[in-house]
């Protein structure tokens, strides 16, 4: 992802600085440098039963807008890293988006994760597969991966959701200890000893499996 | 008030900060290293850090895995099958010997081919659809650790609806 960001962190410094200042063109600029990881993020947690319905692009659009009323009502949470904060509002408009698609359904979703900033959907098993065949480029090479793929989703569904989480804020929205321990309430500490945990009971699970036990050992 | 900016922590971090993992450090670094381009080996970090030499041994070879699924090491966004490279890979392929009905389905081509499989375009008669069959390689049924992975691939695709994800209609 960090091929993919234009400013460099002196500017990055300045634009989030100007932004938090109010500035509407700084905003737009912030928004576009970290658009691709919401837009993973999203990838990542959006129910599956909408995916067609709802597209990525016009959630990022009224995330967008939403931030622009926000920082004009009362600016960005001041304790949170500005990235983490449009993490935040992206997870609110997620979790409205299922309530307002799904409903009563919601509830057998079963995936929204509560944590001590507000609710987000967690990343559910079958929408990180869904995110790893999206990026798959050919039918050969999706048959190649399918394989290990599944076997990775069946051990992630048997995990802990925090564990789950965890492992999803740092391989795959690439969340620094610090931050994901910011997204997920704990102390970094906490966080850094629970990622270790969550990457040893992956490994149990995995090397059950024959196929992978040499790739794990 | 002073703003903090995009990589300084907020204060509160600091007041219950507590000391990270010797060893999540080392995969922090050793990830930060592998996004960067650079191929550090298991080996590598085993051998500057004997003292945390078995936690490396026991944690890297997980996190490595989980990092080759990151759909971001791929490119982001997502993409949907490329069908140029499905036409190639067709080319390429010797054509089996296949019959060209299969129960209710009429085989028009082959789609592509991998490990576990090789993959037609079909014609579903009774529904008339259009239908990707997938189709285990010759002598496979004859393995039983093929069928068992073959059948356990259809029950978890089957489960999940998704644009990027085939639906499975039938095994």
């Amino acid at each position: 992802m960090d091929s993919m960001m234009a400013a460099s962190p002196d500017s990055l410094d300045d634009l989030l600085r100007s932004a938090r200042a109010g500035d509407n063109a700084a905003l737009a600029g912030v928004f576009t440098h970290y658009r691709e990881r919401l837009r993973r993020m999203i990838h990542l947690r959006l129910d599956r039963r909408l995916t067609g319905r709802v597209d990525a692009s016009d959630i990022l659009q009224d995330v967008y807008l939403e931030v622009c009323k926000r920082m004009t009502s009362g600016g960005a949470d001041p304790n949170l890293p500005f990235f983490l904060w449009l993490r935040l509002v992206t997870g609110q408009k997620l979790t409205d988006l299922h309530r307002r698609h799904l409903g009563t359904r919601m509830r057998d979703a079963g995936m929204e994760i509560t944590l001590h900033r507000g609710a987000m959907p967690a990343a559910s098993s079958a929408s990180l597969a869904a995110q790893l065949l999206g990026t798959m480029t050919s039918p050969t090479q999706a048959a190649v991966r399918a394989e290990q793929r599944l076997i990775v989703q069946e051990a992630l569904s048997g995990l802990d959701p925090i564990d789950r989480e965890i492992l999803v804020l740092r391989h795959f929205e690439h969340l620094s200890n610090d931050e994901a321990a910011l997204a997920l309430g704990l102390k970094r500490s906490t966080a850094s000893q629970r990622y270790v945990r969550a990457l040893m009971r992956l490994k149990d699970v995995l090397s059950t499996i024959p196929e992978l036990r040499e790739e794990l050992s | 008030m002073t703003v903090p900016s995009s990589r300084e922590l907020p204060p509160i971090l600091d007041s219950s900060s507590g000391v990270r993992e010797p060893v999540e450090l080392l995969a922090d670094e050793f990830l930060a290293r592998r996004r960067r381009g650079e191929r550090p080996t298991v080996e590598e970090y085993e051998g500057r850090y004997p003292e945390l030499a078995e936690s490396i041994r026991n944690l890297f070879p997980a996190l490595i895995l989980m990092e080759n699924l990151d759909p971001g090491s791929l490119g982001v966004p997502a993409s949907p099958v490329d069908r140029s490279a499905a036409t190639a890979s067709a080319r390429v392929s010797t054509s089996a010997p296949v019959p060209d009905q299969l129960g209710d389905y009429r085989i028009l081509r082959e789609i592509g081919r991998g490990g576990m499989g090789i993959v037609y375009e079909a014609e579903q008669g009774s529904l008339g659809r259009r239908v990707a069959l997938k189709i285990l390689p010759p002598g496979a049924l004859t393995n039983p650790v093929q069928v068992r992975r073959f059948e356990r691939e259809a029950r978890a695709a089957g489960r999940l609806h998704h644009t990027n994800i085939v639906p499975v209609f039938g095994v």
